[in-house]
């Protein structure tokens, strides 16, 4: 890949890689790294993109499997990670944030790759190497912890 | 919900810009610094000789070694159970016409987990993709999810604080089927149960390769023992061993407290260079260690894990950090810890003496 095109699809999916890893690894550092070492494995790609939507799913499995990759390897020592999660500028969105990523990383990521990006079950199965069952089953699960997480705060 | 959830999750922004981005990537692929940046831990490898694990004492005065630590004491924490009841047998299988993969045995003692897989090719299409498959243990990072990846992870300890695993693979290979070990070992123990996730390629009824992954629940059913190490003087200048563990399956040394002064005058990048540093302190004192078998037999150990954890103390002249040495298995056998009667450290014996 030229770096002509890597700039445009920098321009273009960024945010969302970014977003994709910060919510497998919850913390703004790795999420960055993890950004970079994404788009710098675009670079390297010999592969062809159909199209732009075929690159966004390419960098999905990337990031998410570069995100299994720190997550599973790394000895996380002394990571405040609510500190460093404070990503809004409303400190209750913050905690909002926070109590969000409290899921489970196998539920995180479907939900995130659902709700947020708006692939379906089966792409999802793809983009994080399982079967469409389990991404259902996950999904299922995930979004009933979200959905108490979100009504207790709105009681409070 | 969704919507909620799509309106925090819009508010979260890289810090970096896409200028930034790109010019840190360009710059890393021309200077073809492709490595992936350096963790916070190091695993050695098995090197013969002088390779067995632990902890600091030797390579400094022996003597002052051998004043420091008089016994070792013993404690058990629980029932040992017998390793043939904790091996959990034929936890999940799955066939196609093709082929049949079956998870044969589990054991864990919660830091270390071995799972034994057995591929069976059933029919002369799964035995060429059973050939011709070049099976990674490993996570693939990579686009090509339909590759063959044998791996598992651990679940439940994403969300706990200190965890790392590896997978190592043995086989034997032949046209019928395929054997493999896989090994995930986490820093710090957690008994009781813990999910892992298998992942697997199959060859599906279509002549597919598919990538799959399974839910395998784990009784970490195994209780270590664990022997303090009394009237240890700090080993050398900064370390101290406080206790070992053994299982049936790893060795581990903890409560290591570590200080590191920048006598010379160094700064270092408490973030970046600190694995480094500590490492190479405690390295040059790491030994060949041995159990001492009730037979006489000894047992070293193929590697270990370094963990440290920094205090509050440290900045960019001086490190203090907790360090441990974990994780050091056995290599292919199985050990019963009730059979191990001693410890020797740099030629220096000690004795495991249980706690009245």
């Amino acid at each position: 890949m030229d770096a002509k095109q890597l700039e445009t699809y920098i321009t273009l999916y960024h945010t969302t890689v970014y977003r994709v890893a910060y919510s497998y690894v919850k913390n703004s550092a790795d999420a960055e790294d993890i950004c970079q070492e994404a788009f710098l494995k675009l670079y390297k790609t010999s592969e062809i993109f159909e199209s732009d939507e075929n690159c966004r799913a390419w960098l999905m499995k990337v990031t998410v499997n570069l995100s299994k990759n720190l997550l599973k390897s790394a000895w996380i020592t002394r990571r405040d990670e609510l500190d460093d999660s404070i990503q809004c500028e409303n400190a209750e969105d913050n905690q909002l944030i926070e109590k969000v990523l409290g899921l489970s990383p196998k539920y995180r990521i479907v939900i995130h790759l659902y709700y947020f990006e708006g692939y379906s079950v089966k792409e999802i199965a793809s983009i994080i190497g399982t079967s469409v069952s389990t991404v259902t089953t996950r999904l299922a699960r995930g979004r009933e912890q979200l959905k108490k997480i979100l009504l207790k705060e709105e009681s409070e | 919900m969704k919507e909620k959830y799509n309106e925090l999750f819009s508010k979260i922004m890289p810090k970096t810009d896409d200028d930034e981005l790109f010019d840190a990537v360009v710059m890393r692929a021309e200077q073809e610094q492709c490595a992936k940046k350096k963790r916070i831990f190091k695993r050695v490898a098995f090197v013969p000789a002088v390779a067995l694990l632990i902890v600091s004492i030797a390579a400094i005065s022996v003597g002052a070694v051998y004043g420091g630590i008089q016994y070792l004491k013993t404690s058990k924490y629980g029932q040992n159970e017998e390793v043939a009841q904790s091996i959990q047998s034929f936890v999940f299988s799955d066939s196609s016409k093709h082929i049949n993969m079956t998870v044969e045995e589990l054991l864990s003692d919660g830091q270390k987990t071995i799972a034994v897989v057995h591929y069976e090719a059933l029919t002369d299409e799964g035995k060429v993709w059973l050939e011709e498959r070049e099976f990674s243990v490993d996570t693939i990072v990579s686009s090509q999810l339909e590759a063959y990846a044998l791996g598992i992870m651990p679940l439940d300890f994403l969300v706990h604080t200190a965890f790392t695993h590896t997978t190592d693979e043995i086989s034997e290979t032949n046209a019928e089927g395929r054997y493999y070990r896989l090994i995930f070992m986490q820093n710090g123990r957690d008994t009781g149960k813990m999910e892992l996730e298998f992942n697997y390629g199959m060859l599906n009824d279509d002549g597919e390769s598919v990538a799959l992954s399974e839910i395998l629940n784990v009784d970490c059913g195994i209780e270590p023992l664990r022997f303090e190490i009394c009237d240890a003087e700090n080993i050398g200048e900064h370390v101290q061993p406080i206790y070992i563990e053994l299982t049936n399956l790893t060795f581990g040394i903890y409560g290591v407290t570590d200080i590191y002064g920048g006598d010379n005058g160094d700064t270092f990048n408490v973030d970046t260079d600190t694995a480094d540093a500590v490492y190479d302190m405690v390295s040059d004192k790491l030994i060949g260690a041995e159990l001492v078998m009730a037979d006489g037999n000894k047992i070293g150990f193929n590697n270990f894990t370094m963990m440290y954890q920094l205090t509050e103390e440290s900045n960019s002249k001086n490190l203090n950090c907790n360090v441990s040495i974990s994780s050091g298995d056995y290599g292919d056998e199985i050990i019963d810890p009730d059979d191990v009667i001693g410890l020797e450290l740099g030629g220096i014996y000690y004795e495991l003496v249980p706690i009245e």
